[in-house]
């Protein structure tokens, strides 16, 4: 067999691999714990929507949660028992945010659901092999936890190569190491269901040389099935994706492309393991096996645990020595971070858990400046420009972090390993690419909302056209009357003259009253102004007098011409009236004045009533409440009339 | 003589070609206004709460590209957006003008205790960007997602039944704290590069 070419990656560093200390004993499992909290957003995507209630019994393996989205996983229970909670609670997450979780009281039987599967997946077609997986709630177990059948669902895309990631180049972590070593047959299994549905040219198991018992249960496995086994050298980061692509075929994939659109898959080896439990044993992804390790356990070593477990549980049974533990890592030493708290329960992306004593990892030194020393930069596995990169951050220049590509950074923390300033680049790089991320929120925001605000005006000016065109349409309609009855000498047109003419009539005579009524409360109030009140009025009645005339007129004559010439006048008589301006404001005023020399003496009138009824019951009070009703019931019959004579 | 002659009528030649040049560029390439208006208010925040004295984001982008109004007169937006203005305009960043209020560290959302609401209308009225919902003598309510918190729903309330609550953090909006920076310990600090 002929030695695959290996490339070579750039940068990288080779911290302590710590691995030794979790392969010394076999895959545990662990003793059921009392309660599962199973999380329902384990993955990058929507969390999954429960399906089950509180109070209701489900058994191991039944669906609790699904998802109809396409970028999501269906989660199952992972023991029997008793729902309890849906609700929020912590998880793993390095926010102390809590996160929508389902919580299971188990009854202690570890009752399966009936499930089957069947070994012949080549009688399978490609669309219900991928139904299957995703039915799983299978999501990549290497750690971004990205749904495995939105990955293997290629919408067409020819793939060339499937890469099977076995390096697993961060320190401490054991888990695809002891699957290799235990369970060969099972992944090369899993393998070939992937090959079945992606049907690559070439299959490569990438594994770093350090694990040589690994390398040669795989090489043994994979005898005779046109699978590669390749050994590449032990360098950090090489189990990055694009960096595993790079190593294993030479290509790098542009940094704005999908990595499928290169034509290459790239799946973990315990995502291979649980697409062999879901296919050939019909199981769903409830477990995984994690590495528990560090100092401060008693038996450290891999264990494959129930998703939900809480964290506790696990490292009580591994041995945890309370005394000792400094800090709880989950995740490895170079891309995890510390957790809070270890009442938190293990999601399907937890693929290990460090329980470190204060001599293992000692707090860090303290931040000191930047000196430009340039290592960061030469192992830069993306080659970017991490001091740059810094400085952008440090200062919040989100645009030009940006334009230096800071989301190329695959955050594996080589920079920040042999940084001798001590500087946290990838916390900075972190924070970075989130505020860049709230801000293009915050634009998108402020741009939905300059759109409705502009759409709402759009609205508002509608409907203010609408109201004037139709104003306007009234208008016209009015006006196209008029010049019909001038022309069309029929009697009801004449009929509708003199209607309008008796309106104009009318409004003038009740305009001349008003304007009387508001002098005669002026005088009495000794406004001022009072003559060019009077003279204001003398010409209001004269111009009702002369409509007035008019309408008798034409009502006599009842010849069209002459009625139309009337009406004319008429109208000019009462346009006239409220027509100058001054006049109108004045009549108004007046009028307002008077409304409130009458509200005025109302109250006075009431106040009075009411304080003083008791000690004067027939004083004038009332009396005057009974002169202004007469008053007003008089002011109404002299204006009856005047409407009756026109 | 005549080369200081011909020396002085070239300079004069070519400083009239370069000077008619820079005429012409100038007023070929001259910064639409349309334009000035539009950048300036994609850098508004489009609360569109007339904090600024002006009626919502774009009147203002327009006063401020009109030299009528000063840069400093936009609370929501606070600093980042004066620095923002700025940078555009090519001016100095001016401190937060507090006549027009103070800038926000939280972001705000209207929220309406329905059981008081008596469905007045008024409320959806002021809104400039139509996020509260309901009709006459009905229960009306706030879509949170559409609110931009400007404040402007809660005068003409004439029960005082709207709060602006500072809106809940979510998961997605949360990110990594920064490093506090020169001489402290990151101790949440990841890659432990101390390993032993």
């Amino acid at each position: 067999m002929t030695k695959h070419r290996v490339w070579h990656l750039r940068g990288g560093i080779y911290p302590p691999e710590n691995k030794a200390q979790s392969l010394q004993q076999p895959i545990r499992s662990m003793p059921l714990p009392a309660q599962l909290i199973v999380p329902l957003q384990q993955y990058i995507g929507s969390p999954a929507i429960p399906c089950v209630s509180i109070g209701q019994y489900v058994f191991k393996g039944q669906l609790i949660a699904n998802s109809p989205q396409a970028i999501s996983a269906p989660v199952h229970a992972p023991s029997s028992g008793i729902i309890t909670q849906i609700g929020q609670h912590p998880v793993i997450h390095p926010s102390p945010l809590e996160q929508p979780c389902i919580t299971i009281d188990l009854d202690g039987k570890d009752t399966w659901i009936a499930h089957q599967g069947s070994p012949d997946y080549a009688g399978q077609s490609q669309d219900d092999l991928l139904l299957r997986i995703r039915a799983a709630g299978i999501i990549g177990l290497g750690g971004a936890g990205f749904p495995t059948a939105a990955k293997l669902h290629t919408s067409g895309q020819k793939i060339k190569t499937l890469i099977i990631n076995g390096a697993e180049c961060e320190p401490y972590i054991t888990t695809d190491d002891i699957l290799m070593r235990e369970r060969a047959a099972d992944i090369v299994t899993g393998i070939q269901v992937i090959a079945h549905i992606l049907q690559p040219e070439e299959i490569f198991i990438g594994i770093e040389d350090n694990k040589t018992a690994a390398i040669t249960q795989m090489e043994q496995a994979t005898l005779d099935t046109g699978i590669e086994v390749v050994v590449i050298p032990t360098q950090y980061p090489s189990g990055g994706e694009r960096q595993l692509i790079k190593i294993l075929t030479g290509k790098e994939v542009p940094a704005d492309n999908l990595i499928a659109q290169s034509g290459v898959i790239v799946q973990n080896i315990g995502t291979a393991y649980s697409i062999f439990e879901a296919i050939v044993h019909g199981k769903p992804l409830i477990s995984r096996v994690t590495t528990l390790s560090g100092q401060a356990l008693g038996t450290p070593g891999n264990v494959e645990a129930l998703i939900g477990t809480p964290i506790k549980h696990l490292l009580h049974h591994a041995g945890l020595d309370a005394q000792q533990v400094f800090r709880i890592i989950v995740g490895g030493p170079m891309m995890g971070f510390s957790l809070i708290s270890t009442e938190l329960p293990l999601s399907k992306t937890t693929n290990c858990l460090i329980a470190a004593t204060r001599d293992e990892m000692p707090p860090p030194p303290p931040e000191q400046d930047c000196i430009r020393c340039g290592l960061c930069a030469d192992v830069c596995p993306v080659t970017l420009l991490p001091q740059q990169l810094y400085f952008f951050s440090k200062s919040q220049e989100l645009d030009k972090a940006e334009q230096h590509n800071i989301f190329d950074c695959i955050e594996c923390g080589a920079c920040a390993y042999v940084c001798p300033s001590h500087i946290p680049l990838v916390q900075y790089y972190r924070h970075t690419k989130g505020s860049i991320e709230i801000q293009n929120n915050k634009e998108n925001k402020s741009g939905h909302a300059r759109r409705r605000f502009e759409n709402r005006n759009a609205r508002l000016q509608q409907e203010e056209n609408d109201k004037i065109a139709k104003r306007q349409a009234r208008i016209n309609t009015v006006t196209v009357i008029a010049p019909v009855t001038n022309q069309t000498l029929s009697a009801e047109n004449n009929a509708m003259e003199i209607a309008r003419l008796k309106t104009a009539a009318a409004t003038s005579a009740k305009l001349a009253v008003d304007a009387k009524k508001a002098l005669i409360q002026a005088e009495r109030k000794q406004a001022q102004n009072l003559d060019s009140l009077r003279e204001q009025v003398e010409t209001l009645q004269k111009n009702a007098e002369q409509a007035r005339q008019q309408l008798l007129k034409a009502q006599e004559t009842e010849t069209p011409s002459e009625a139309a010439a009337a009406s004319h006048s008429a109208n000019t008589a009462t346009l006239a009236a409220p027509q100058t301006s001054a006049d109108k404001i004045a009549a108004a005023l007046a009028r307002n004045e008077a409304r409130k020399i009458q509200q005025e003496r109302a109250r006075a009138v009431t106040s009075n009533s009411t304080e003083s009824t008791l000690a004067h019951p027939d004083l004038t009070a009332p009396n005057t409440a009974e002169k202004a009703s007469s008053t007003t019931e008089k002011t109404q019959n002299t204006r009856h009339p005047s409407h009756k004579d026109s | 003589m005549t080369h200081i002659l011909l020396a002085i009528l070239v300079i004069m030649s070519l400083a009239l070609l370069f000077g008619s040049l820079l005429d012409y560029v100038a007023l070929r390439l001259k910064i639409n206004d349309k334009g000035l208006v539009n950048k300036i208010n994609a850098l508004l925040p489009q609360t569109q709460c007339g904090q600024c004295g002006f009626a919502g984001c774009q009147p203002y982008a327009d006063a401020i590209a009109h030299n009528e109004a000063a840069i400093n007169r936009c609370p929501p937006g606070g600093k980042t957006t004066i620095y923002e203005l700025a940078d555009l305009l090519g001016t100095e960043p001016l401190p937060l003008n507090p006549e027009h209020g103070v800038e926000k560290d939280l972001p705000y959302v209207a929220y309406i205790r329905e059981e008081e609401c008596i469905g007045c209308t008024k409320c959806i009225q002021a809104c400039p960007v139509d996020a509260i919902l309901g009709a006459a003598k009905l229960m009306h309510t706030v879509i949170a997602d559409e609110c931009t918190g400007c404040d402007l729903c809660v005068e003409p309330c004439p029960v005082d039944c709207i709060d602006m609550i500072p809106v809940k953090p979510k998961n997605i909006d949360w990110i990594w704290d920064k490093p506090q920076g020169g001489g402290h310990v990151a101790f949440s600090r990841i890659p432990v590069s101390s390993i032993q």
